[in-house]
């Protein structure tokens, strides 16, 4: 038998999860949990960092979400298959559309409506008409979570669980509920509450940890937790098993509106020599030729030539309007993209080598920086959300978080140190 | 044509310590205060200026340049304590007076000044009467105030009299920081050469209020008298108290209750028309015999009933012991609180549900108000924490008890008792406690609370257990489970 840790909160659910996920994946190596996944409050944030931690160290690793309704009922969702996380980015997306920077409204008919091909486990509250409504909808996907608090009830509320979960025929999973990764972390925890509260530490009361045990456990630990019910524990691994989604399914996907009716690779080659006689109005060195083959190539081999298209539409959108743009960054080491108008600086006076901007051994697209007039870069994102569909362009987002300086700061005025 | 009196108190915090009876005043010393995070002289003494320190400077350099240096943090509430005796003293010169805060007065003395024999006998008096009082003053008078605020503290003189209708002139020659104006401005002016009120009367009013914005143009146009800037008198505490005085002695106990029934009333009706209500009432009884007997009563809830204050003296009046009579009284009230209205019901006597209030009073005026305690919420996990008890006088609402979240037994043992192990488990199977015998039923937990790590006590993890005895006892188990030994304690019970 085996454990697998289904509920642990990371950073990314601001002010409440007290550790990295970097630090959860490291740590539940080191306990040797056999998977873990990491499931912030409304949010995907965090998956990235988890993924890369967990592929480094070798530890299963399940995508997950904790997905919080806006009646307080909590349910955890992990995508089996590509579908499944495509539906709960969805899901999420309308979530969030819905409410106010930073907030998420959730209705139970949304998750029924997006909920196919995951895992879900209903968390906290609500289980009875959330375990009726999901187990008819979602049948073998729903399980009822038992998680425990620490707080000297927990053989009820586990005995509770248990009951509903027979009378509704779903079967028990076991959570960890972690916060934290070490029992360290509770003073960070307690501060981040203080923070969430907007009080100070001697103000906080019960809103503290009464305790470090929410932290993440190893098996034997967890084992004693659950001692009456073994089978929680071992659906815990078989959700983990049947949760085969991985961040590496993930693909680029580019826009098709950009070949004018011609394969993208054709289309990018005509354009580049069209653009190497603007530039070259004498005919080009057999240098530069030889570069624009060697990159045809590359990017043909790559399949790359849709995205390079794509710049293009962008960058060619721009010059008609006369809006400023230029592109920067590893791009001028391009003759494709000096040909096509992207990038200014002639690649034969830059001496940087072309396999920094693309190779075959970086399998990742190459990233092509241009910037644009500030004052009319309202005019682009209009045209990009016009040319490819408002559901289809996004505007990337930050995080921003806390640097030592303004940390220091804060926590001094939660501590009351004067 | 208003004339104006300012009067600037430029060593005020010295001069209290100095009525004070303070003898470092002699020696090298100065009052801190902190600004901008640095702890700077704002006032010092004589022999402090001679020895080179100025007020401004940093304590650390001044201590550099004078290691024996005294010091004192300022202590503005007293500071305006003595500030308001001035201002209530500065009645003598004029009913007219405002407190120009921190250390300054203003008098409006249109038409007081030929009862002091002329304006410049009336500022020798205000001085010398200062300086009988040990308290060192420059004093100015002007047609507005900010020409009297300006020469007070930048005058050439300890006593200035401007001219009247003459303002322009007699300010000149003075800093542009009598126009009070915010620091960044005056700075503004400093850069540009202004110093000077002479220099700004040759710039047109519109260029300055463009170059340095509405505030210095409209500053001077007050202080040169072009706008209306009057004083404006800041109004004494309302006293709430009546008194009354008998052509003969009474001394029966109905006599006296039937004149504090009077005085109650005048006093109550004065507080209901504000919406207050008084905390406590003094009433002096002068015996024709033994002198002043005062007698206090307090309230746990602001009061404005005379009723009720009747109800409070009836037992101290009744004590009072009256040989020959007394003839005079006076009933005051004191901590004034605003009052909530009440609903109130339409028929009949309006409905009192809540009597705490009038028991802690009762309580309270019988037993002295130190005595009458009342538990509050506190807001923690630990148990020993979750309540503690507060004078209830101290409290002007009803403690809030909420549902504690965790189970907690009606009974918390100050100090946990510890169990005399039989057969031992996590809980114990068979313990003895208090010489008899207990068998674990049942036993839920263990509540895991550790201590709160702010503060500096340092106490171990517990562990709680809820056991129910074969007994029917229900007790709330304690261990320590970092504890080597491994013991166990009985906390509480619950009912």
């Amino acid at each position: 038998m085996s454990y697998a840790e289904l509920f642990a909160k990371s950073n990314f659910s601001f002010l409440t999860g007290a550790s990295h996920a970097e630090e959860l994946i490291l740590q539940a190596s080191e306990l040797g949990l056999d998977a873990i996944a990491i499931t912030d409050k409304n949010t995907f944030a965090g998956v990235v960092r988890g993924y890369a931690a967990a592929k480094e160290l070798g530890v299963k690793y399940i995508i997950g979400v904790e997905l919080v309704f806006r009646d307080n009922v909590s349910i955890l969702a992990y995508p089996k298959t590509r579908q499944g996380y495509g539906n709960l980015c969805r899901l999420l997306t309308i979530g969030k559309r819905r409410a106010a920077k930073g907030e998420c409204h959730l209705d139970l008919a949304d998750l029924l409506e997006w909920g196919d091909e995951c895992m879900l486990i209903i968390a906290v509250g609500g289980t009875a008409k959330a375990g009726r409504v999901l187990g008819e909808r979602f049948p073998d996907q729903v399980y009822i979570g038992m998680a425990p608090y620490y707080d000297g009830e927990d053989e009820n509320r586990f005995a509770v669980c248990a009951a509903q979960a027979k009378r509704l025929g779903l079967p028990i999973v076991a959570l960890g509920n972690v916060l934290m990764h070490h029992a360290q972390r509770r003073r960070l925890a307690d501060i981040l509450s203080c923070i969430r509260e907007k009080t100070s530490i001697d103000k906080l009361g019960r809103l503290a940890q009464p305790n470090a045990e929410r932290r993440l456990k190893s098996e034997f630990e967890i084992r004693r937790v659950f001692k009456d019910y073994p089978e929680a524990l071992q659906n815990s691994m078989s959700i983990a098993t049947s949760c085969e989604f991985s961040l590496e399914q993930l693909q680029y996907e580019y826009p098709d509106e950009v070949t004018d009716g011609l394969p993208p690779n054709e289309r990018l080659r005509q354009l580049t020599e069209s653009g190497l006689k603007n530039r070259y109005p004498d005919g080009c060195s057999l240098k530069v030729r030889a570069m624009v083959e060697k990159e045809l190539t590359l990017i043909n081999e790559l399949n790359y030539a849709r995205y390079f298209l794509t710049v293009y539409d962008i960058v060619a959108f721009a010059r008609s309007k006369n809006i400023l743009c230029q592109g920067r960054g590893s791009a001028a080491n391009s003759v494709v993209c000096y040909a096509l108008g992207i990038t200014e600086a002639s690649p034969e006076i830059i001496s940087m080598v072309f396999e920094r901007f693309i190779s075959a051994a970086r399998n990742e697209p190459p990233d092509i920086d241009v910037d644009f007039e500030h004052e009319r870069r309202e005019e682009v994102i209009q045209h990009i959300y016009q040319k490819y569909g408002r559901h289809r362009a996004g505007i990337c987002s930050t995080v921003i978080h806390f640097r030592s300086r303004a940390a220091i700061h804060t926590c001094r005025s939660m501590l009351v140190v004067l | 044509m208003h004339r104006v009196l300012s009067i600037w108190l430029p060593q005020l915090p010295l001069n209290r310590l100095e009525r004070d009876g303070d003898l470092r005043l002699q020696e090298v010393f100065a009052i801190t205060a902190e600004i901008k995070n640095a702890w700077r002289i704002t006032h010092l003494s004589s022999a402090a200026y001679a020895a080179g320190l100025n007020a401004g400077m940093s304590v650390p350099d001044a201590r550099a340049i004078a290691p024996e240096l005294l010091t004192e943090p300022s202590n503005p509430m007293r500071d305006e304590n003595l500030l308001r005796a001035l201002w209530r003293w500065a009645d003598t010169l004029s009913p007219w007076v405002s407190v120009s805060s921190p250390d300054g007065l203003l008098l409006d003395i249109t038409g007081c000044a030929h009862l002091f024999g002329g304006e410049e006998k009336m500022v020798e008096h205000a001085s010398s009467r200062l300086a009988d009082m040990q308290i060192d003053s420059r004093i100015a008078i002007a047609d507005t105030k900010g020409a009297a605020w300006a020469l007070s503290r930048f005058g050439r003189d300890n006593l200035t009299l401007a001219p009247n209708g003459n303002t322009a002139d007699a300010l000149e020659g003075i800093s542009l920081a009598g126009l009070n104006l915010s620091p960044a401005t005056l700075n503004d002016l400093r850069r540009s050469g202004l110093n000077t009120f002479e220099q700004l009367y040759a710039i047109k009013s519109s260029e300055l209020a463009r170059r340095f914005g509405l505030e210095l143009t409209s500053a001077l146009a007050k202080t040169l008298g072009h706008s209306i800037d009057p004083v404006l008198p800041k109004s004494a505490d309302q006293i709430y108290a009546a008194r009354m005085t008998l052509p003969e002695p009474i001394g029966l106990l109905s006599d006296l209750q039937e004149v504090l029934q009077r005085l109650a009333e005048s006093v109550c009706a004065r507080l209901k028309k504000r919406s207050c209500g008084a905390r406590r009432f003094h009433l002096t009884v002068r015996c024709v015999d033994t002198g002043d007997h005062n007698l206090i009563v307090g309230f746990a809830k602001p009061c404005a009933t005379a009723g009720a204050v009747i109800q409070q003296y009836l037992q101290p009046l009744d004590k009072l012991k009256i040989e020959f009579g007394a003839d005079w009284f006076r009933l005051e009230a004191k901590q004034i609180e605003p009052v909530q209205p009440q609903q109130q019901s339409l028929v009949g006597e309006p409905e009192v549900s809540d009597y705490t209030a009038e028991v802690i009073s009762t309580l309270g005026n019988r037993l002295g108000f130190d005595r009458v305690w009342q538990f509050v919420a506190l807001d923690s996990h630990l148990p020993e924490q979750e309540f503690c008890a507060v004078e209830a006088m101290d409290r002007t609402d009803q403690p809030v008890w909420h549902q504690a979240p965790r189970k907690r037994p009606l009974r918390l043992y100050q100090s946990p008792e510890i169990l005399h192990i039989l057969t031992p488990g996590r809980p114990p199977q068979l313990f003895q406690w208090r010489r008899q015998v207990y068998k674990t039923l049942q036993a839920i937990g263990p509540e895991r609370l550790t201590p709160e790590w702010w503060q500096n006590k340092k106490s171990p993890l517990r562990d709680y257990w809820r056991v129910q005895t074969e007994s029917g006892l229900r007790l709330w188990l304690l261990n320590y489970p970092g504890h080597k030994k491994s013991e166990w304690f009985v906390a509480g019970r619950f009912p």
